[in-house]
């Protein structure tokens, strides 16, 4: 039976019921009331006010949106970014309590770092041991290879403090099994100071673009595009070299425990300073030797072309006798330099032969210097160009062909090729008054 | 006319189209005024959903006929201290209902029927269809009391739920919900029971 077939079997039995007539019911006598008992009370009607009900479901609205938020806040919404550079550029984002949101490969290298591992929901710490144990595994970082970027950025600057120094513990304990000794560069920035769209442009952690930008305020000539590419390594040997004051990234690299960058440099300053006199002077003998120094053109060169530079450097230096002979005195200051970097303790060797490279990446005069050396030793001279050209290749990046290019760009007019890369972008010196970060113990 | 009567559909033949209840509050002034016209227009209307009100308290026609009788005795006693609040129906059901209440404390009817009662009860004997006496036994037998209120009221008197809310003083919602409950259980168990 459906709901009208019981509501009409209802009806029908009801309205059979027999009725009082009207007149036995006028025919009661009744007591006229004085006022009314507890049967007759009327009772209040609930009335209900829409103002009331409206605040009412607003309030509830609230209080179910403010619930929602809160939980979103504490466990969906990121809170903290941390980035992580060795080349590898990782950016790793966190919510309020410290947990995993995702972790992020800001280039190719760091997708082979991170792999399809899920990090999700794990604990900051245990993630930063896993990156850090497959940098090494994967051989980014070790003994000679120490130097990593670490950057936080949170709203609140304390805890942006504390989380950097948990990172560094925890990169200093993950590192320690392998007996390495890491000089970590650290910093937190604030959401300002953050320009991720520049940074993804470059395919570079938030970080590592707040290094360049202030390794580009203490020289102008330097370009973004370039400084992208090298490694933080890299960029921390080109700071020294130009004497760069990065104090502010090595706060927590000289407390107790920690190699004192001040008083045992990882990297041969003196080295730099030796290489940017002599460069000083190869400019000054040879302002008209253009084609030379060009080292983008001299790539497009075949041998043959090599061969018909060298043999117009060597009547140039014929007729410049005086030039040659300041030429052999600082080569053999060179080579005398050379010996000495051979006999170098175990650090020194390890960025001997990558920054004889870099050193050609960075100065094309340099280069031009050891070549003309080689060229002396050297018997085969048709080989040496290609063969220079091959360890560039090899020891900046595999993925990197420009990287053998020049990163300072002169802008004295001695004839140097000026680069003016595309994309490359000048970083506004006034850009960096928001720094966070007042740490200068270095 | 103080006392008037909306027919909604009084041209439609529809034996099962509700006339809709209109009452206008002065009637019990004139009740009151010992105008016997009113009153007996008040009586004509609202009888049947008194007494029905009345069963789905009591579940006992003849308690139920009682209960109609006293709650019109009251009104006519009260009908000078009315205070117009724009629901009449309301407090004619208020006086069945405490009324109602009232007889089952006298009577010590607390707990419902027996069934054994119920299927041997005369009262109901004037319901000649079968099936028709045997939906209104299931309903009070296996019905709450705000149910069976709720599904008598709009059943015989063709009340909305909007209306048997605010006459009960139920929310809109509760109505429902126990409206659909109730008729689910009756149906339920008039399947058991075969009725088609």
């Amino acid at each position: 039976m459906d709901r009208a077939g019981i509501e009409k079997a209802l009806r029908n039995a009801v309205n059979l019921a027999p009725e009082i007539p009207f007149d036995q019911i006028a025919a009661q006598s009744f007591i006229r009331m004085q006022e009314h008992d507890y049967i007759t009370r009327q009772e209040p009607i609930k009335r209900v006010n829409p103002v009331r009900q409206l605040s009412f479901a607003a309030a509830m609205c609230l209080v179910i949106f403010l619930t929602v938020s809160g939980w979103y806040v504490r466990n969906k919404a990121v809170d903290s970014i941390i980035t992580l550079d060795v080349n590898p550029s990782i950016e790793i984002l966190t919510n309020r309590k410290d947990e995993i949101l995702s972790v992020k490969a800001m280039n190719p290298d760091a997708q082979r770092i991170i792999g399809d591992k899920d990090y999700s929901h794990t604990r900051l710490n245990d993630t930063i041991s896993m990156i850090i144990n497959s940098l090494v595994e994967n051989k980014y970082v070790n003994r000679e290879k120490n130097a990593i970027l670490l950057t936080v950025t949170n709203k609140n600057n304390r805890k942006a403090d504390d989380l950097l120094t948990d990172m560094n513990i925890a990169i200093r304990d993950s590192l320690s099994v392998n007996n390495i000794e890491p000089l970590i560069l650290s910093k937190t920035m604030n959401t300002k100071e953050a320009n991720d769209k520049l940074a993804k442009k470059y395919d570079i952690s938030r970080g590592k673009l707040q290094l360049i930008k202030d390794m580009i305020d203490f020289n102008h000539n330097l370009s973004l595009g370039k400084l992208a590419k090298l490694s933080v390594e890299q960029l921390l040997i080109l700071a020294r070299e130009n004497n760069m004051d990065l104090s502010k990234y090595l706060k927590r690299n000289g407390g107790e425990g920690m190699p004192s960058v001040t008083e045992k440099p990882d990297y041969d300053i003196e080295k730099f300073k030796n290489k940017t006199s002599n460069d000083a002077n190869e400019k000054s003998e040879r302002k008209d030797n253009n084609d030379v120094k060009n080292r983008d053109s001299r790539k497009e060169l075949d041998e043959k072309d090599h061969s018909k530079i060298r043999k117009q450097e060597d009547r140039d230096n014929e007729d410049d006798s005086k030039n040659k002979d300041n030429k052999k005195e600082k080569q053999k200051n060179k080579n005398k330099n050379i010996e000495i970097k051979n006999a170098e303790t175990e650090e020194t060797d390890m960025y001997s032969e990558k920054e004889e490279t870099k050193e050609a990446d960075m100065y094309p005069e340099n280069a031009e210097t050891n070549e003309i050396e080689k060229e002396s030793k050297d018997t085969d001279n048709k080989n040496t160009l290609t063969s220079r050209d091959e360890d560039n290749s090899g020891s900046i990046g595999e993925d990197d062909e420009d990287s053998s290019d020049s990163i300072i760009i002169e802008n004295d007019a001695d004839g140097y090729n000026h680069e003016d890369l595309e994309g490359d972008t000048k970083i506004d010196q006034g850009k960096d008054s928001n720094e966070s970060d007042t740490h200068h113990n270095y | 006319m103080l006392l008037f009567i909306m027919v909604t559909g009084e041209d439609n033949p529809n034996p099962y189209k509700y006339k809709k209840i209109e009452i206008d509050e002065a009637v019990f002034h004139k009740i009151a005024d010992n105008d016997m016209e009113a009153f007996g227009e008040l009586y004509q209307i609202t009888q049947k959903s008194v007494y029905s009100f009345a069963l789905s308290i009591l579940k006992n026609h003849e308690d139920a006929m009682d209960v109609l009788q006293e709650t019109y005795i009251k009104i006519r006693g009260a009908a000078h201290l009315y205070r117009p609040m724009g629901k009449p129906l309301a407090w004619v059901f208020t006086i069945t209902r405490n009324l109602a209440m009232s007889k089952i404390r006298t009577r010590g009817r607390t707990s419902p029927i027996p069934e054994e009662v119920m299927e041997d009860d005369l009262a109901f004997s004037y319901v000649t269809d079968k099936d028709d006496k045997l939906v209104l036994q299931a309903s009070l037998k296996i019905l709450d009391t705000e149910e069976r209120m709720i599904i008598l009221l709009h059943a015989i008197s063709g009340f909305k739920h909007r209306e048997i809310a605010d006459n009960l003083g139920l929310s809109l919602g509760t109505v429902l919900s126990k409206y659909h409950r109730g008729l689910n259980k009756l149906r339920k168990y008039l399947k058991e029971q075969e009725v088609q």
